[in-house]
């Protein structure tokens, strides 16, 4: 006993501590973030740079902490007293939050770092805000728009032709996507049964904007002032009839069937190489600005479309250019260069005795540094990100929308930072919100995650040097007026499980689409009203957020 | 007396570790939560009393209902098939065949595989059109001459949780062990003697094993009742409760109330609901278990 209780007092007292690593008279703040791996690597850098400039000048330390299910973790320290100074959480909790008072309300702050609404494009910006009050400012940003696979409407250039549409550009509006999924849709015998082979579209898959599918028919789904869900409009009920009408042009069992064999999980897993889009099962599909990032990783064939086989190969020896290797050795390697003159392009005004060589691997240029005639740095640049679509065997669109003269809708989703109302070091908690927001830092931090720059104006570099060959697409999108936020609803959680359950329902052909919505529209209206504290049967009439 | 004190005093001291523990993070939590139960508790702010609120909501709750037919469908089906496959697996491995330990440790092995590792890998078997169960159908029923489909399993809401209770055999192995200390303690003798009464394979087994290893059935039984009532980890990872809510079991939807509503009491009132529900199936074990159970020596 005796023993037991010395060992463990010897533990506390000389056991192994964290390294701490802040400076003396530095105040220390806490940063929890949700993103792990590469993703909280990049964030990490940006946290190590405000740690060496402004957090040096202005006396601020942030410990940056990377965990997973950081949403529960900072309800529950905010609950304890015990919450990070700054947390990244996803736009799905702000509004939950700040109804529970768990959030402080930033307006004073980023008004004085001049974090205001023009900076920022709209949706995002808006989609911040509570009861008129701002709880969270953007970091990275998303929206979502239509994939097509050029190459499977090339195969299928002649049914599509003979339908009377275009194989070389995307559905333009609904009507016209079902056309392209109708002539593209493929069926094969396995077994002695007829089972689908390749589909153009499913409604469900892979999902991500399928429980907003309503903001593509004009619906709402929840007023303004999110006191009344939505869910019988006419424009919900178009939408969700929509979803219904692909499982009775397919078969709902067969749909299921083919989907299932996607093996995406119970999360509705796309990053895998099984991603039926990347497979070449499913010819269009709705998904945010990321997915080049996994084209990129699990099938980067499909950003080298139709580029010459000796710029591919070049890519790949690329890897084993090593430094302190020679000219001639790197030459064996790459080819004799892509310049004009003798076979390398000079950089401009380098380094006494440096020589920088070029060379096109279709999507990319590679650059290598000699000093003395041996490699001495190497580096391998994208192409500007418009100049990649060309061989990009995959294309981006805005997703149709169903009402004649709604165009450019898409759902603008976010991952933000936000300051616990408990937290003990508010200001120099902004502070970093601020640092983290600067152009040159958000826009780093946004292309190395694949997603946009939540800012009205971006930089050229950003531009030219973003992994997503279409960031033109979404950030277009993105600036829309049609780009809609999550509805303004308290317990969207509740609400989005809801309407999982109304998508499933649909696609399975489990009752009519109007008794699906009712039913559905009766309980969420009810699990709202008690989030609201609002008296069952209550009538809340419509009205609008004045600050919106 | 005062050696008697110190005794007491030593071993409460071992203990008080564990009782401390107990005390603090079971016992405090079971208490304080029918308290959060009869309130109104979002986790930020104060619970608010509200009575028996949240059960009366929970009784016009459809999706409780659902979720509670769900676990006793899913109950209903895994725990039988459970205590069958684990109790047959076990007389076939107490027998002494060649090789027996290394069937005995891949019998075992799959319990040993973490809840996510086999949640994916039978994702992958289950798999409607390239998964081996399916590939293998296909040929017995091509071999046979059937035309029928095979199943689409997760894809289906009247196939999910058949699959769900299929893939729970493959955690039987630690069962499997207990069952075969339990045979292992079964006297030879009372075999000899069955033999000699005339009795067959089937006979031994029904008028001996069954009866010397009935405390193990029971035991078995009981932790079976917790752990299919309690079913969490395997469904969140492999359906998510779905397809339309065809595998969303009572643990599920008391998750999704507490940390992802943050309904905190309507949480705690489910989680009661449940406790109930295992004290009151466990109560009808141990009540029949007089008329089924044998301890050696009774």
């Amino acid at each position: 006993m005796v023993l037991m209780i010395a060992s463990a007092a010897a533990m506390l007292a000389f056991g192994p501590r964290p390294e701490l690593g802040a400076p003396p008279h530095r105040v220390r703040i806490q940063y929890w973030e949700k993103w792990t791996g590469l993703e909280g690597q990049q964030m990490k850098e940006i946290v190590d740079t405000f740690n060496n400039t402004v957090g040096k000048e202005e006396g601020i330390w942030v410990d940056f902490v990377s965990m997973s299910q950081i949403d529960r973790k900072t309800l529950i320290s905010t609950a304890a007293g015990v919450p990070p100074d700054v947390a990244g959480l996803w736009d799905t909790q702000v509004l939950q939050f700040a109804s529970m008072n768990a959030l402080e309300p930033l307006d004073s702050y980023a008004q004085q770092y001049g974090l205001t609404r023009d900076h920022y494009k709209h949706v995002f910006y808006d989609g911040c805000k509570y009861h008129g009050r701002l709880y969270a400012i953007p970091s990275t940003v998303w929206c979502v728009a239509l994939l097509w696979n050029k190459e499977i409407f090339q195969e299928k250039a002649a049914e599509l032709r003979a339908a009377g549409l275009d194989p070389d550009r995307a559905p333009r509006t609904i009507a016209e996507l079902d056309k392209y999924a109708a002539a593209i849709d493929t069926w094969e015998i396995r077994g002695g049964t007829r089972h689908l082979k390749l589909t153009g579209y499913i409604p469900l898959e892979p999902g991500t904007a399928t429980n907003v599918i309503g903001y593509w028919f004009g619906a709402s789904i929840a007023n303004p002032s999110g006191t009344k869900v939505e869910l019988t409009s006419p424009q919900m009920f178009a939408a969700y009839n929509w979803v219904r009408s692909y499982s009775e042009r397919l078969g709902k069992d067969q749909l299921a069937e083919f989907r299932s064999g996607f093996n995406s999980g119970a999360t509705g897993l796309f990053d895998t190489p099984q991603n039926p889009f990347l497979v070449g099962w499913n010819s269009m599909e709705q998904q945010g600005p990321w997915m080049a990032a996994f084209i990129e990783k699990l099938k980067p064939s499909m950003n080298r479309w139709h580029v010459p086989v000796e710029q591919l190969q070049r890519e790949k020896n690329f890897d084993s250019v090593a430094i302190g290797m020679s000219e001639e050795q790197v030459q064996k390697l790459l080819g004799p260069g892509d310049s004009p003159s003798n076979g390398f392009a000079v950089a401009p005004a380098t380094p006494s005795g440096t020589e920088m060589l070029h060379w096109l691997a279709g999507i990319k240029d590679l650059y290598v540094a000699f000093i003395d005639g041996k490699v001495s740095a190497k580096e391998a640049k994208w192409l500007p990100a418009k100049m990649r679509q060309k061989y990009c065997q995959w294309g981006a669109a805005a997703f149709p929308s169903d009402m004649p003269g709604l165009k450019d809708v898409t759902w603008a989703g976010m991952d933000v930072w936000v300051i616990p109302s408990t937290s003990k070091h508010k200001k120099q908690a902004m502070e970093f919100i601020a640092f983290a927001s600067r152009q040159d830092q958000i826009e780093k931090l946004s292309s190395e995650h694949c997603n946009l720059s939540p800012l009205a104006v971006e930089s050229r570099e950003y531009w030219d040097n973003h992994p997503n060959p279409y960031v033109d697409v979404y950030e277009e999108l993105a600036a829309s007026p049609n780009a809609r936020p999550l509805p303004r609803l308290i317990n969207w959680p509740q609400i989005y499980d809801e309407l999982t359950q109304v998508a499933e329902r649909s696609s399975l052909l489990q009752g009519t689409t109007a008794q699906i919505l009712s039913e559905a529209q009766e309980r969420c209206q009810k699990e709202l009203n008690k989030a609201l504290n609002v008296p069952e049967n209550t009538n809340l009439d419509s009205g609008s957020e004045k600050s919106q | 007396m005062n050696r008697e004190l110190r005794q007491f005093g030593k071993g409460m001291a071992f203990l008080s570790p564990w009782l401390i523990g107990f005390l603090v993070f079971t016992l405090l939590p079971i208490a304080v939560s029918f308290y959060f139960s009869l309130c109104k508790f979002d986790l930020l702010q104060a619970p608010r009393f509200i009575g028996a609120h949240n059960y009366t909501d929970l009784l016009h709750d459809q999706t409780f209902w659902k979720a509670t037919w769900n676990t006793f469908y899913y109950t209903a089906m895994a725990l039988p098939a459970g205590l069958l496959v684990s109790l047959g697996l076990a007389m076939l491995l107490n027998v002494d065949i060649p090789g027996q330990a290394i069937w005995r440790t891949i019998i075992f092995m799959p319990s040993l595989v973490p809840i996510v590792a086999s949640a994916m890998l039978w994702m992958w078997l289950l798999n409607p059109r390239l998964g081996l169960i399916n590939v293998l159908l296909a040929r017995l029923f091509a071999l046979l001459h059937l035309h029928v489909s095979t199943p689409p399993w997760l894809a289906d809401p009247r196939w999910a949780m058949p699959a769900l209770a299929l893939m729970s055999l493959w955690g039987v192995g630690n069962a499997v062990v207990i069952y075969l200390a339990g045979l292992q303690d079964v006297p030879v003798e009372l075999y000899e003697a069955a033999e000699l009464d005339g009795a067959g394979v089937f006979g031994r087994i029904w008028h001996v094993t069954i009866p010397m290893v009935s405390p193990v059935i029971f035991f078995n039984l009981i932790m079976a009742i917790i752990g299919a009532l309690q079913v969490f980890d395997v469904p969140y990872i492999m359906t998510n409760g779905g397809p339309v809510h065809s595998t969303y079991f009572m643990s599920m939807y008391l998750y999704d109330n507490a940390f992802v509503y943050l309904q905190m009491g309507y949480a705690s009132a489910i989680a009661w609901i449940m406790l109930l529900i295992v004290l009151a199936l466990t109560g009808v074990a141990f009540w029949s278990s007089s008329r089924w159970v044998h301890y050696q020596g009774k």
